[in-house]
């Protein structure tokens, strides 16, 4: 894989509009955590996963 | 170091492209790939190219222990694998650091990519903020992205020029 090598950023103004850029995908992140979470009161994903765990406690180990 | 098999997993679609599954610890995984549009301003070239790709427990497991599971990054790097057929997309990854252990999740987060063979795709690291407030954030991507040099540069442009 090609690495290009973190590069922190100085100075003062970009580092404020770049945690406000950081805050905005992290308040995207908590709001589907939240939707994650109704997901699973959906019964038909209830059903996909617990189809899913069926097949995981047939597994082979 | 041994490769696990990835465990079974379930897209369920959606806005997001929602993938499901459950692991043998009886935690249940979400991972999802939101289009990031909305971010980058969707007049931009490259809106319709770039989602945030986020890992997510379910909530009600978000408190549980959760065991050391080899399995995850296996299943982790088939699902973007799986999402990945189009060479054009990338993602954004964020990793959350509110509890000081961003670093860590991000060190993790590395050694997945790096150990599940991802040798054709690239990732830019950038570590944004101060001591108060730090985030770890990627820009993942297929090297034979077309627009790889253009997308590169408009993530370093989206941090930058970002003031709203």
């Amino acid at each position: 894989m090609e690495m290009i090598e973190k590069q922190p950023i100085q100075a003062e103004e970009k580092v404020s509009k770049g945690i406000l850029f950081c805050r905005k995908l992290m308040a995207s992140k908590r709001q589907m955590q939240e939707e994650a979470e109704r997901d699973m009161e959906d019964p038909r994903i209830q059903a996909i996963v617990e189809e899913l765990r069926e097949k995981l406690r047939n597994e082979k180990i | 170091m041994r490769k696990y098999s990835a465990y079974e997993f379930a897209f369920l679609g959606g806005i997001d492209n929602t993938y499901i599954f459950p692991t043998r610890h009886n935690l249940t995984y979400e991972v999802r790939f939101k289009p990031s549009g909305y971010i980058f301003g969707n007049e931009n070239l490259f809106a319709d190219l770039v989602f945030e790709l986020v890992v997510l427990p379910i909530k009600s497991d978000a408190e549980k222990e959760k065991p050391l599971d080899s399995r995850l990054p296996a299943t982790i790097a088939a699902i973007v694998r799986d999402f990945f057929i189009q060479k054009e997309k990338v993602l954004l990854y964020i990793c959350e650091n509110r509890d000081g252990k961003g670093a860590i999740r991000d060190r993790k987060f590395r050694r997945w990519f790096d150990f599940y063979n991802m040798q054709d795709h690239f990732k830019v690291d950038l570590e944004i903020g101060n001591a108060q407030e730090k985030y770890f954030t990627s820009l993942i991507g297929k090297l034979d992205n077309p627009h790889k040099a253009e997308l590169v540069v408009a993530y370093f442009e989206l941090i930058e020029k970002h003031d709203k």
